[in-house]
């Protein structure tokens, strides 16, 4: 049976504000979930806290609307304990980059094969507007009493230094191209991470639907705006790591650093960074250590005999206290 | 005269042995078919603080340690001078005679306030400037004055000695010294050195040269210390009883019991004294099998606790039986992922191993101090269990049952253990794995349109999916939800999900026996009740035995389940005693406070800890004793320990 978009959808309704990036963002999602044929009980949504947060409530999957920062530890726990699901994270700037910063970081040392996708729109949208991890110094958005005083980071850089091996950024209204990006991350075998741009129609009066299209930019031969987001693969960036080796690992690191300092009326979206040689965490555990693992999810494994015993023989671990 | 019991004490700098010379001694008294009760204490430190082994050894069963010592083994001056005062007389001190002259000024880790108790001891006044003259020979001669035997033994003549014999560099004996205390100390008694090469050849097997450099080690320095015996008072023989026995420590048992029930995934953050079950857990994470084993446990140390609990929480929707194990510090960062489990009703175990708080407090030492904090664990109201072990065998059944009332109740469940019994050694009987019984409660089998994971059900519980499983498609989300698990903030509904929720307490009230709550020791209608709760269970027990042998009419309630509490059989024992008198090991009597919260009993006589060291069983004597003579005493602060 052929699964279509609708399979994806649920009857809730969504409360998001009316042209909220996050709809493309959902939409996005949905489309890849469908072109890749991925069967809604074998794909588990995770989320944290947030507008992103609601994400998985409007998809037809497992959808686990988790705590404020914690969805990746959350999804990181059920990827483990059953590596044949399909595992997306749905998570917000503040979400991840603020609160979450540290699951955000250590996740990349693991590289378990999940994929996050960042609804990055520099504000705090549910506590009316604050200033995200993302917005830079200075910028003062309608939201704000005063300019921000904090520095902003760089998701994309953070994600290639931090360790994961599949880094990309989307805008929300580039809604097929980000469908494309959200496949490869899912293919990808390892910790993808997906920064999205996505417009706050509410609180965030600078980074707009119209910036990104570039209104304010008129091309002075034909006077039409030129959009500020461009793809890095029309231009013959290379994100991928071809051989492995160290010096070619760190050359396509240093490439995607610079290039996600791109800013302001030209901003590159598409594949920052992507390796595919660093074995996933499920992956070295399996290799050194457990081999059933991947064989056998945890998920799947006998513990109890009809009776209720324990079907486990603990007679040679038992032996070596025995006196 | 032959001691019912024997205690050993060995001391020494963290890391030069305390601990594998405890062990290489409890192993011995076991090959001699002894029972031993293991404590140890260690600073938060890696290299040089104070760190103490007692063992207790008995033909019996023991179940806690008395504060007289009858053997003291050390590795330094500071051991000398902060236990030689709890040597019994006939008792011996075992010592390296170099380190007689050393003054107390000289030990750089000795606190002033334990000098000051020294001074005392010896009946000197502390004044400016003379402290440091006092040496640890006067120490000894008080010790030797009092009625302690000394037992200098020269550790490195006698490595010198053995290297020559075997004719290896007696570089690498130095390394035996632990070995060549546990000798002195069995020769002292008089206990059989066989029992003690049979340790070392098991200690050792696999390494036939280290294995005979211990054995020669032993054998030289029992014979040097066999010189001091006929002035030692007690003598330990082997004992009779064949009966098989398994020799290990809290968190051995806990991660067994775990493993036997089931657990297959833990996630955690490193944390005294919590670490080393999971630490256990995965350098046996294929059961002892090696890789070709079919069944596994997944071991996860993760960036923080935070994300240990909300791993576990993760694992356990996939269908995992999930835990995780901490203490006080890691626990406090938990609360919002217990709460998360709590309103989406995810099976969720925690070891919590109470060590001294508040705040970082004493990393390293025992209280019973976080009773209420669990059972308060998390903002809003959601049903939780929180249960506590009451010794090192209950951990090993307990650790199973935890994951029994998680996955039956679907609910965060709280094991309480403390650091006492988590490093604490003993010998038990063999676990008896027919006992352990895998309950998984309600499960999503077939599928039948929409799935209500929150289905509102009369006991509350709802049959569960697991993520990946055909026709149970369902979300979860910490805020209100309704059958399907999508937010709502609908009154009506909200009620009704509160009240489910909530009557998943009343039954597992009513499903969990009553000896899975509490256990009453004692005659029927004691005139004194002991109440208590976790490692106070061993102490207790035994002063019990001493004060009925006495004459008190004593019993001692020991409270295991604390949420859902078993008011109504509290209540029936409590009315039974002419006086209630509680015992714990911590400063505001928390357990009194939840008891008095649960039957409107407020016990008016309580005894407490709080200086981190475990209740010994001759203190608690004491200051029951007291209790019983004098009605007018309400409250008892008990302090031995170094």
């Amino acid at each position: 049976m052929v699964l279509k978009l609708t399979d994806y959808r649920t009857e809730i309704h969504n409360n998001w504000c009316p042209g909220c990036g996050d709809f493309g963002i959902l939409s996005a999602v949905q489309m890849a979930l469908a072109d890749l044929q991925i069967p809604p009980h074998q794909a588990a949504v995770f989320s944290g806290i947030g507008c992103s947060g609601k994400t998985p409530h409007y998809i037809n999957a497992y959808g686990i609307h988790t705590l404020h920062g914690r969805g990746l530890a959350f999804a990181q726990g059920a990827k483990l304990a059953n590596p044949e699901l399909e595992v997306l994270l749905a998570a917000g700037d503040g979400d991840f980059l603020g609160i979450g910063g540290n699951h955000a970081l250590h996740a990349g040392r693991r590289n378990i094969d999940l994929t996050v996708i960042i609804h990055d729109n520099f504000v705090y949208g549910l506590t009316k507007g604050q200033a995200s991890p993302t917005l830079g110094l200075g910028v003062k958005t309608k939201g704000l009493a005063k300019p921000n005083i904090q520095q902003d980071i760089n998701p994309i850089s953070l994600a290639v230094v931090a360790g994961y091996t599949f880094v990309a950024r989307g805008y929300a209204y580039d809604t097929r191209h980000l469908k494309e990006l959200i496949k490869s991350g899912i293919k990808h075998k390892g910790s993808a991470l997906i920064d999205v741009l996505q417009p706050c129609p509410t609180y965030d009066d600078i980074h707009t639907k119209d910036w990104y299209a570039g209104t304010d930019l008129k091309d002075p031969k034909t006077g039409r705006s030129m959009p500020r987001t461009y793809h890095l693969e029309d231009t013959g960036f290379d994100p991928v790591v071809k051989t492995g080796k160290e010096e070619e690992v760190v050359q396509k690191m240093t490439q995607a650093i610079t290039k996600s300092f791109e800013w302001g009326d030209r901003i590159p979206i598409g594949v920052f960074y992507q390796n595919s040689f660093v074995p996933t965490f499920e992956e070295r555990l399996a290799e050194t250590r457990i081999p059933a693992l991947l064989k056998t999810p945890a998920a799947s494994m006998r513990i109890a005999n009809p009776d209720g015993t324990p079907s486990l023989d603990m007679t040679p671990l038992l032996s070596k206290f025995t006196v | 005269m032959s001691a019912d019991r024997v205690t050993w004490v060995v001391g020494g700098p963290q890391g030069s042995g305390v601990d594998s010379a405890a062990t290489i001694y409890a192993r011995a008294l076991a090959e001699g078919k002894l029972q031993i009760y293991g404590e140890r204490e260690y600073y938060s430190n890696i290299k040089g603080e104070h760190s103490y082994y007692t063992v207790v050894a008995s033909e019996g069963r023991v179940r806690s340690r008395p504060s007289s010592v009858h053997v003291l083994a050390t590795f330094d001056e500071e051991t000398i001078v902060k236990h030689a005062f709890d040597v019994v007389k006939g008792g011996a001190i075992i010592y390296d005679p170099q380190v007689e002259n050393t003054l107390l000024s000289q030990i750089p880790t000795l606190e002033a306030e334990a000098v000051g108790r020294v001074l005392a001891r010896l009946g000197r006044k502390e004044e400016e400037g003379k402290v440091g003259e006092v040496s640890v020979k006067e120490v000894l001669s008080y010790a030797e004055s009092a009625g302690s035997v000394l037992a200098p033994v020269p550790y490195s003549d006698l490595t010198m000695e053995v290297g020559h014999k075997l004719g290896v560099d007696p570089g690498r004996l130095t390394r035996s010294v632990n070995v060549m205390a546990v000798a002195s100390s069995l020769s002292l008694v008089g206990y059989p050195l066989e029992f003690l090469e049979a340790a070392i050849q098991k200690q050792f097997s696999g390494k036939a040269a280290a294995a005979n450099e211990n054995v020669a080690a032993a054998r030289a320095s029992y014979e040097y210390a066999s010189r001091f015996r006929p002035r030692v008072s007690f003598t330990l023989g082997n004992g009779h009883n064949s009966e098989q026995r398994v020799l290990l420590q809290g968190t051995q048992a806990v991660a067994l019991g775990k493993i036997a029930a089931g657990g297959r995934f833990q996630s955690y953050y490193p944390i005294s004294p919590a670490t080393d079950e999971s630490f256990f857990l995965e350098e046996y994470e294929t059961f002892g099998r090696g890789n070709t084993s079919s069944d596994y446990f997944i071991v996860v140390q993760s960036e923080d606790e935070i994300a240990a609990v909300t791993m576990a929480i993760g694992a356990s929707l996939a269908g995992v039986r999930s835990s995780t194990a901490t203490s006080g510090p890691g626990f406090s960062l938990m609360m919002e992922g217990i709460g998360w489990a709590g309103i989406n009703e995810v099976p969720l175990v925690i070891t919590l191993y109470q060590r001294g708080g508040p705040s970082t407090g004493l990393p390293t030492r025992s209280e019973q101090a976080d009773l209420l904090f669990a059972l308060n664990a998390g903002h809003g109201d959601f049903p939780k269990i929180v249960f506590a072990s009451g010794d090192i065998e209950e951990c090993f059944y307990d650790a199973g049952k935890a994951f029994n009332y998680a996955e039956k109740y679907q609910m965060p469940v709280i094991h309480l253990v403390e650091k006492q019994l988590a490093t604490g050694t003993v010998t038990i009987p063999p676990f008896d794995l027919s006992k352990v019984n895998i309950e998984r409660g309600k499960l999503l089998s077939g599928s039948n349109g929409p799935f209500r994971r929150f289905k509102i059900t009369e006991d509350g519980v709802s049959p569960r999916s697991i993520l990946g499983q055909e026709g149970g498609v369902g979300w979860y989300t910490g805020d209100e939800h309704d059958e399907f698990g999508h937010i709502t903030e609908d009154p009506d509904t909200r009620k009704r999900m509160m009240e489910k929720r909530m009557r998943k307490l009343e039954l597992a009230a009513r499903e969990i026996p009553l000896q899975d709550k509490m256990t009453y020791y004692g005659p029927s209608r004691p005139d004194h009740l002991i109440v208590g709760w976790g490692g106070t269970k061993g102490p207790a027990l035994d002063a019990l035995d001493i004060l009925s042998a006495r004459g008190f009419s004593v019993g001692f309630l020991q409270l295991k389940m604390m949420q859902p509490f078993p008011s109504d059989e509290v209540t029936k024992v409590i009315d039974s005693a002419g006086e209630v008198i509680s015992v714990e090991s911590n400063f505001t009597g928390q357990l009194a406070q939840l008891i008095a919260q649960k039957t409107g009993h407020m016990i008016k006589r309580q005894i407490h800890k709080y200086t981190g060291r475990p209740i010994g069983s001759d203190e608690l004597v004491e200051a029951l004793n007291d209790m019983f003579r004098e009605p007018d005493r309400r409250l008892e602060v008990l302090t031995v320990g170094a």
